[in-house]
């Protein structure tokens, strides 16, 4: 595990000291539990951030890896690798029927699966193929590279649960790219 | 001072002689020649004067230029006499007018009756025998003085082409062999003097007891360039023509052998027996259109000798001995079946109720007889009626090896199950080449930091940095070919490498 991995598992480790209960958190025991997500906000300039993408149903989130663009000007990369690691008694990964990228070429290789077959961290990469393909051209604003879906694990209740970025880094980037999560997850 | 003085004695003797002297015209002629075609002859030129003085003529000459060549003009006679010179004015080789006289010495000394120049010309080969050839003289003139030409009278001459005296001869030469053997004799040509360029010979015998084998040009024909030209009629030959197309059509033919003629004594013609080949006809050419029949010379024989020949009537090479005969050489006795050649020992026997080898058997194999290779018919012999080939349903090996437990249907070998290749490792591709087999490569293709026991994202870099290059390709990673096939257009990596990655993709490596 290097250096990086370390900082990026203790900063979304530490996520669920510093955030509130969002979405459609528990109203005294009077509501059904849902699903809700809470996460920090925009990605922010040449960063990879975590953030939700809506309630598909009430125990199915979507959540979105959205690269944020630079500040000015373009950003070129080929591609990104990252693990997504959740707690696997709280969530169950739900599996796309195909993965894809909204933000690369409709050809890029994407791979997105269980880490040796089992819960508890998601290993996926996007990458555009060849050095024939031009690299993606990332312009500001907000960008999504991948959504993924979690639902709570059956039977499970929980507070907000974090799900955090490991072993991440971008292929072939034309500036640094950060990687950060503050998403969180709850069912109560 | 000289040449003066002697015009003016040659003008007192004019004037001496009066008018009459002008009276009478001198006569140039010409003698006759013969020769064979291809020989030289001399034509004579003869002064007859008149009382004319003649110091010096003059005559042209037309004459058949492509059956006599003009060869030489030599001075003799009365004009040799009178210190004359000739000049031969020729063009192209072709004499066009002759001079005698005399610019020395004796210009005015007169020429007296008698010989004068000597004209040689050569007769062409291909001159017709019998024909003549007119050596026409015209313009005849006499000079009495050097400014006193007047015309003569013109003879012409005749070149007579001589047939031969004796014409060429041709006969059949004799020959001996055994009953069954192959015998040659040699159609020979005398020519006695003559200059034939082709023959024709009529060739007649017994066609019960010999057979016609071939005709091959015989050396003196061949030396002149000819061809031996054979006319066979249903097997039986009927004439000889040896003559040449070519460049070398009139080419004289010298003594020799004109053809070789083989011929097979018949295997039941009796030893001891002589076979007479007949020759009629015999004709020779010595121009295009210059045929002469002439009689032949001595008929072929053939002296029938030793013991008979085995016979091989179908010309296998394994002949039908008995105590009375001897195989031909090169030839084995323990024939079966003398009327089909593909029945000898040694044949290969085949399926058909028929004893092939002369074993005795027939049919000796059996079934093996009708191993059709494929071990989904089972194959059976029907003696006459042949091979049959029925389809069976035994287990059977289709060559994949990547296939298990086929099995025959319909005549060919299929079906079966897929042979697994899972080694059981999580990070390998694996597959199946139908030639060699399992086959397996690590996935796990990056090796650093996090990547280093485990297949991903950067993994999968490696196969996308190398994704839709092929062989030869400065992108193409073999490592990335996951299915590991060699050759183009599967060697690519392509969607089946993604596919084969997949598999393995998020698992650890240990």
């Amino acid at each position: 595990m290097t250096a990086r991995s370390l900082f990026l598992l203790g900063f979304a480790a530490a996520l669920p000291l510093g955030l509130g209960c969002g979405g459609g958190g528990s109203d005294g025991g009077t509501s059904s539990p849902e699903i809700a997500c809470t996460d920090g906000g925009a990605a922010a300039a040449n960063a990879v951030a975590l953030t939700c993408g809506g309630a598909t149903n009430g125990t199915t989130e979507q959540v979105d890896v959205v690269l944020g663009g630079p500040a000015a000007g373009t950003t070129t990369l080929r591609g990104l690798n990252f693990d997504v690691m959740y707690d696997p008694a709280k969530l169950e990964y739900v599996p796309a029927v195909t993965d894809t990228s909204p933000l690369f070429s409709p050809n890029a290789l994407v791979a997105v699966t269980l880490f040796n077959g089992q819960p508890g961290r998601v290993v996926a990469s996007i990458q555009e193929f060849g050095s024939v393909v031009a690299p993606v051209s990332v312009g500001t604003g907000q960008h999504v590279a991948l959504s993924l879906s979690f639902r709570r694990a059956a039977g499970a209740t929980f507070g907000p649960t974090p799900l955090a970025l490991e072993n991440a880094e971008a292929t072939a980037a034309s500036a640094p790219i950060g990687f950060g999560s503050a998403l969180a997850l709850s069912y109560q | 001072m000289r040449k003066r003085a002697s015009l003016l004695i040659a003008s007192l003797l004019l004037l001496a002689a009066g008018p009459a002297v002008f009276s009478q015209t001198p006569i140039i002629a010409m003698g006759d020649a013969s020769g064979f075609p291809g020989d030289e002859v001399t034509v004579r030129l003869v002064l007859s004067t008149s009382g004319v003085l003649v110091i010096a003529t003059e005559s042209a000459f037309t004459y058949d230029t492509g059956r006599l060549t003009f060869v030489s003009a030599s001075v003799t006679g009365s004009a040799l006499a009178a210190g004359k010179s000739v000049d031969a004015t020729v063009s192209g080789g072709v004499l066009e007018k002759l001079s005698v006289y005399d610019a020395g010495s004796n210009w005015s000394t007169p020429i007296d009756d008698g010989d004068m120049p000597l004209l040689r010309f050569r007769i062409a080969p291909t001159a017709t025998p019998g024909s003549l050839l007119t050596v026409l003289m015209h313009d005849c003139t006499y000079t009495i003085a050097p400014t006193a030409t007047r015309a003569a009278t013109c003879g012409s001459g005749v070149v007579f082409v001589q047939v031969a005296a004796n014409a060429p001869a041709i006969s059949l030469g004799n020959a001996s062999g055994a009953p069954g053997a192959n015998v040659t004799l040699a159609l020979r040509l005398a020519t006695n003097g003559t200059l034939p360029i082709a023959t024709e010979t009529t060739i007649a015998y017994e066609t019960s007891k010999l057979t016609y084998v071939s005709a091959a040009v015989g050396s003196a024909a061949a030396a002149a360039g000819k061809s031996v030209d054979p006319s066979v009629v249903g097997g039986v030959l009927q004439k000889v023509a040896v003559y040449a197309t070519g460049g070398s059509w009139d080419t004289p033919i010298g003594d020799g052998d004109l053809a070789l003629i083989t011929f097979q004594i018949g295997a039941a013609v009796a030893p001891g027996s002589t076979l007479t080949i007949s020759i009629s006809g015999c004709k020779y050419t010595v121009a295009p259109a210059a045929t002469t029949e002439v009689t032949c010379g001595s008929n072929g024989t053939i002296s029938v000798s030793g013991a008979a020949v085995c016979p091989d009537a179908d010309g296998d090479a394994y002949a039908v001995c008995s105590a009375g005969c001897s195989p031909a050489p090169g030839k084995q006795c323990g024939d079966c079946n003398d009327g089909n050649a593909a029945v000898h020992p040694n044949a290969t026997e085949a399926c058909n109720g028929i004893d092939d080898n002369c074993d005795t058997v027939i049919d000796n194999g059996g079934p093996a007889l009708c191993d059709d290779g494929n071990v989904c018919t089972t194959d059976a012999c029907g003696g006459a009626a042949g091979c049959s080939h029925l389809n069976n349903a035994l287990s059977c090996n289709d060559g994949n090896t990547c296939t298990l437990n086929e099995t025959c249907s319909g005549g060919t070998c299929g079906g079966g199950s897929a042979r697994s290749c899972d080694d059981a490792k999580a990070c390998t591709a694996d597959v199946c080449d139908p030639v060699i087999g399992c086959m397996t490569q690590t996935v796990n293709m990056a090796a650093a930091e996090f990547s280093a026991n485990r297949v991903d994202g950067r993994d999968l870099i490696v196969l996308a940095d190398a994704y839709n290059s092929c062989p030869n390709d400065a992108r193409y990673d073999a490592a990335a070919n996951l299915d590991q096939v060699s050759t183009l257009p599967g060697a690519c990596i392509d969607g089946t490498d993604f596919h084969l990655f997949m598999n393995s993709f998020g698992h650890s490596c240990p």
